[in-house]
């Protein structure tokens, strides 16, 4: 007959086993849904906790001073909100602290914006001025430019009639102007009312460089004796204006005027040889006769 | 002797065709082999794994035909080549030779060739598996004469398609195959074994879950079946004499199943 004492011993030890195994298979299985809730409610926890720190920075970077005197309690109930302990004084007296800082801050951002609407009025006031400044200079500068204009008008009235001022330089109508010397084939005297008129003459060439200035100052020149002048001016306009028949009669009688009666024969027999004009044959017979 | 000490020994590993119970599978099995002596076939190849009922089957072939045919049956394998010969002439000529002398194979063949067409004589051998070689060739060469016919068993084991083909691949005519016993088959064996014994309510008591425990450790094995259920009412045996209290008539004791498979190295605690 078996001995059943020993076998109901291995038997209670593989019951165990057996039930051991399948206590533990059944508790983790059993344990999974706790575990994975477990889980959640941790990844919760720490999202809440980065909003608390992000708030913290969030307010750091708002008001960095406010935060860094902020005392250790205020941190520590932050941090552990499951100790509900907190001074009620302390956080006043914090709270205090907090909100005379804040005036401070706000008294501070006062005086601030009306140091900058000071700045500003000071700013404007002194543009204004400038501007009144300019203005004033502008309307002296046109007063000063009108008054100018005025003289240059008048210069102008002179040059403009110009061709009344030739007949009077060239002397054709000497005896009939009233205004001029009426008598006598004089020389034009710069020294007097028209002391200015040489100059005013070449600011007038140098800003329009027109060859009619040219030919008027030559014919001033020429007729002043000052044939080196002359012959100058008369060059210049002929450069300005090959087609100028009065540039190159100035240049050469000029020329024979100062004794180079050859040269000015060969310019008017070349213009000749181009224009055919008459009135210079007339002037080249002039000069090979003798009789200029 | 105790109810329990009964029917532990219904499970004892006999061969005793009291005890044999007729499944679906085996019948089958029996009637063709039964067919196959009356056709003219050299050998008869039984096989299948060992506790298939390879013997069992041998065995009760001999005792339904002793009777009605010249048959005779070698329960143990008979190793040496002089033993063997003798046994096989005294079986034929019913005479004994002396302890001194050896029965010529020549003269054996001779003795069968000359009683063609008058006897037909059939050897059940089982354990074929031990047989040498040579032996083997001589068993063939006696088949040749169509006076002898052989039943031999031989193991299922890796190298059957060697043996089957060097030796029997042109003699065998007939080949069966013994399988294992299905759950439903265990079942029925276990219950028609209690029952043909009149243990109706034992039998009743064990469920189908108690058959697919132990066909999941005997894998339906009839040999490794026996020798569970004998463990398993060795035990019923020693609580009936001792602590009667702790069996219970009407269900069949898992702890003890439990127990006789760890007894039997099924389990390990």
């Amino acid at each position: 007959m078996i001995n059943t004492v020993e076998l109901e011993k291995r038997w209670i030890r593989y019951k165990t086993r057996i039930f051991g195994s399948l206590f533990f298979i059944l508790f983790f299985v059993a344990a999974i849904p706790y575990l994975s809730f477990y889980l959640f409610e941790q990844y919760n926890l720490i999202v809440e906790k980065d909003k608390n720190t992000s708030n913290v920075v969030i307010v750091e970077q708002l008001a960095p001073k406010i935060e860094r005197s902020l005392p250790k309690e205020i941190n520590d109930v932050v941090l552990s909100p499951s100790i509900p302990i907190i001074d009620f004084t302390k956080e006043k007296q914090i709270d205090r602290e907090i909100e005379q800082k804040n005036e401070k801050i706000e008294k501070a951002k006062i005086q601030k914006l009306k140091e900058d609407k000071r700045r500003k009025a000071k700013e404007r006031a002194y543009r204004q001025k400038v501007a009144k400044r300019r203005a004033l200079k502008r309307e002296r500068e046109l007063a000063k430019k009108e008054s100018k204009k005025r003289k240059l008008i008048k210069a102008k009235a002179s040059s403009s009639l110009s061709v009344n001022e030739l007949k009077v330089l060239s002397g054709d109508d000497i005896k009939k102007s009233h205004t001029r010397e009426p008598k006598g084939n004089k020389k034009i005297d710069f020294g007097g009312s028209s002391s200015n008129y040489m100059p005013i003459m070449k600011r007038k060439f140098q800003e329009n460089r027109n060859p009619r200035e040219a030919i008027l100052i030559a014919k001033a020149y020429y007729k002043a004796g000052n044939y080196i002048e002359s012959e100058k001016w008369a060059l210049t306009a002929n450069n300005l204006d090959k087609e100028n028949r009065e540039s190159w009669l100035l240049f050469a009688e000029s020329k024979a005027k100062l004794g180079k009666r050859k040269e000015a024969l060969k310019i008017l027999v070349s213009y000749h040889k181009k224009t055919k004009s008459p009135e210079v044959k007339e002037l080249i017979d002039k000069i090979k006769g003798g009789n200029f | 002797m105790s109810k329990y000490q009964e029917i532990k020994n219904l499970f004892i590993d006999t061969l005793d065709t009291d005890n044999y119970v007729e499944l679906e599978s085996m019948a089958y099995n029996y009637q063709v082999l039964e067919e196959s002596l009356d056709k003219p076939l050299k050998m008869i190849l039984l096989f299948g794994r060992p506790g298939t009922g390879k013997s069992m089957t041998l065995t009760r072939l001999y005792d339904t035909l002793k009777d009605r045919r010249d048959i005779h049956y070698f329960d143990a394998p008979i190793l040496s080549e002089k033993e063997f010969l003798k046994n096989i002439y005294e079986a034929m000529s019913s005479q004994s030779i002396p302890q001194n002398m050896r029965v010529n194979f020549d003269g054996l063949l001779k003795y069968c060739q000359k009683q063609r067409g008058q006897r037909d004589v059939v050897f059940l051998l089982d354990e074929c598996q031990l047989y040498s070689e040579a032996l083997m060739e001589k068993i063939r060469l006696l088949s040749d004469t169509r006076v002898v016919k052989f039943v031999i068993t031989l193991h299922k084991t890796d190298n059957e398609e060697v043996i089957a083909k060097e030796h029997f691949k042109t003699r065998i005519w007939e080949v069966i195959e013994l399988k294992n016993a299905t759950e439903n088959d265990l079942q029925v064996y276990i219950q028609m074994k209690l029952v043909q014994k009149g243990f109706v309510e034992v039998s009743n008591s064990i469920s189908k879950r108690d058959v697919r425990f132990i066909h999941q450790y005997t894998k339906g094995n009839f040999r490794e079946t026996n020798k569970f259920l004998y463990v398993v009412f060795n035990i019923y045996e020693f609580y009936e004499k001792n602590q009667p209290q702790k069996i219970d008539s009407k269900k069949f004791s898992k702890k003890i199943l439990e127990m006789a498979a760890l007894k039997l190295g099924y389990l390990h605690d």
